[in-house]
């Protein structure tokens, strides 16, 4: 700071212009890359940053996983963290695709699936591959069991994922405020939880690929609400349900 | 690159791994910051980055901006690219506190603004703020003439509105976009161009300004990392059933 007084009390203004343009050069030349470091997400060093806060939310409610569970695309988190309280696993998938998959079709017109049937819904980041979400959050209240649990995970900043694996194409991204907005149409408010994850840091990191063997949890802990990369949801459906209209 | 390759496969595999453990730690000292470079996404040092974007696409469709105009905010980008062609302007602010605002409006409801009223609307980074979008689509609709065209932008990888100066909802992509558009206006008079890449994307959310960039930092475009999506949709002259 003094050297910067110092500099700034010698050198005529043009000079000072011109120091200051080299330094934003260098700037961009060690911060910004061309290319992202692992074009997977991460999954090429390790797991992908925003695992870590999916993982870290399903094992701290990992005592919902339980009774009969409802994951997508196949059953890694319910058996993970459900382990021996988990009675039965469906694995829903827009395609037949999945060799685990027991049912198929979009969840936004999914007259398919019985009502009331779910302890737990686990529903990692599906959210952004269904045109009507509004319709999607009333299937998943439609299908849960009362007492029964939604757990849920959606991005917001990070690489889009376009590769349309099994017909899936993603369609949005979603914020805090969105996610609770959407599920407190059909959910009692008060039984809806929210909470945002990231900072510019791992939204950067997020970005480039890099997995979250690379960063440390004070690297991934800090939360900026300017920068969400992961928003995670808890809701339970009443134990007597109001009137859907 | 290959050569680099080569010479990493006669080392043993330690080396190899001790190699590839301080690359990917040197690559994270220099490549991810804690602070942003600036705190007003780099409006102090000159314009922001999806700034590029929004203007590019604008000044490819400035043809459009002409006649009866209605932009929201502010009427900066109908001056800056209808210029002599609009004949009157229109600015649209959801709360009477805005001293240019010529039409107080929600636009998901937005009754009171007349329909079949304008040749050009210019809505460039507002869909995503408003949470029943769909209503706001089918206000754009109504209240453009026939033959009239609305050019829109909305971003895509991109920081939070603070929470204190708007309600920030939703990231569309270029898919969701074309497909909200499709369900009130017709397909074959929807276009859709996406805009960014990594560099970009990174760029603007550490705060860098267009300034301290190059044109062929920001122009090459890769669909993994969309920072502005943009649409122009055109409303048939003849009303479809």
């Amino acid at each position: 700071m003094t050297v910067k007084k110092l500099l700034s009390a010698i050198l005529p203004n043009p000079v000072l212009r011109w120091l200051k343009n080299q330094r934003w050069r260098v700037r961009r030349l060690l911060v910004l890359r061309k290319r992202p470091l692992d074009p997977n997400w991460g999954w090429g060093r390790g797991r992908p940053v925003d695992r870590y806060y999916i993982e870290n939310f399903l094992a701290g409610n990992s005592r919902d996983v339980r009774g009969h569970v409802l994951e997508f695309g196949d059953d890694h988190y319910a058996r993970l963290f459900g382990g021996g309280q988990v009675a039965q696993v469906d694995v829903h998938n827009l395609t037949a695709d999945g060799p685990q998959t027991t049912q198929v079709g979009d969840l936004a017109s999914a007259d398919h699936i019985p009502s009331a049937a779910y302890d737990c819904i686990v529903c990692t980041q599906v959210l952004p591959f269904v045109y009507d979400v509004r319709g999607a959050v009333r299937t998943l209240y439609r299908i849960l069991k009362p007492e029964g649990v939604m757990l849920l995970t959606a991005p917001c900043i990070g690489k889009l994922d376009r590769e349309e694996v099994g017909g899936w194409k993603e369609y949005w991204r979603f914020t805090a405020m969105s996610l609770r907005r959407l599920f407190e149409e059909v959910f009692p408010p008060s039984q809806v939880e929210v909470r945002a994850f990231g900072n510019l840091l791992v939204a950067n990191a997020f970005l480039h690929g890099f997995a979250v063997e690379d960063l440390r949890p004070k690297d991934l802990e800090p939360f900026d609400p300017n920068y969400e990369v992961t928003i995670t949801l808890r809701a339970v459906k009443p134990k007597i349900a109001p009137p859907t209209s | 690159m290959t050569a680099m390759v080569q010479w990493r496969e006669i080392l043993p595999y330690p080396v190899r791994r001790a190699v590839k453990t301080w690359q990917w730690r040197l690559e994270r000292l220099l490549v991810l910051r804690k602070a942003p470079l600036s705190s007003d996404w780099g409006w102090g040092r000159g314009r922001p980055v999806d700034r590029h974007y929004i203007e590019g696409f604008l000044t490819d469709h400035a043809g459009d901006v002409c006649g009866r105009v209605l932009e929201f905010g502010d009427d900066r980008y109908a001056r800056q690219f209808g210029g002599s062609q609009v004949t009157r302007l229109d600015v649209l602010h959801l709360t009477a506190d805005n001293p240019q605002a010529t039409i107080v409006a929600d636009l998901a409801q937005g009754g009171q603004i007349p329909s079949d009223a304008f040749d050009c609307i210019l809505c460039t980074q507002l869909l995503f703020l408003i949470y029943d979008f769909r209503a706001a689509i089918r206000t754009l609709h109504r209240i453009l003439k026939p033959g009239g065209i609305v050019l829109v932008t909305a971003p895509g990888v991109a920081h939070q509105i603070s929470r204190n100066e708007a309600e920030d909802y939703w990231r569309f992509t270029a898919l969701s976009l074309r497909r909200m558009f499709e369900e009130v206006f017709p397909g074959e008079h929807v276009q859709v161009k996406s805009y960014g890449n990594v560099l970009a994307a990174t760029a603007f959310l550490y705060g860098f300004a267009i300034e301290d960039l190059r044109r062929e930092d920001l122009d090459p475009f890769d669909p993994d990392y969309p920072v502005v999506i943009a649409l122009r949709a055109v409303k048939p002259l003849t009303p479809s059933l």
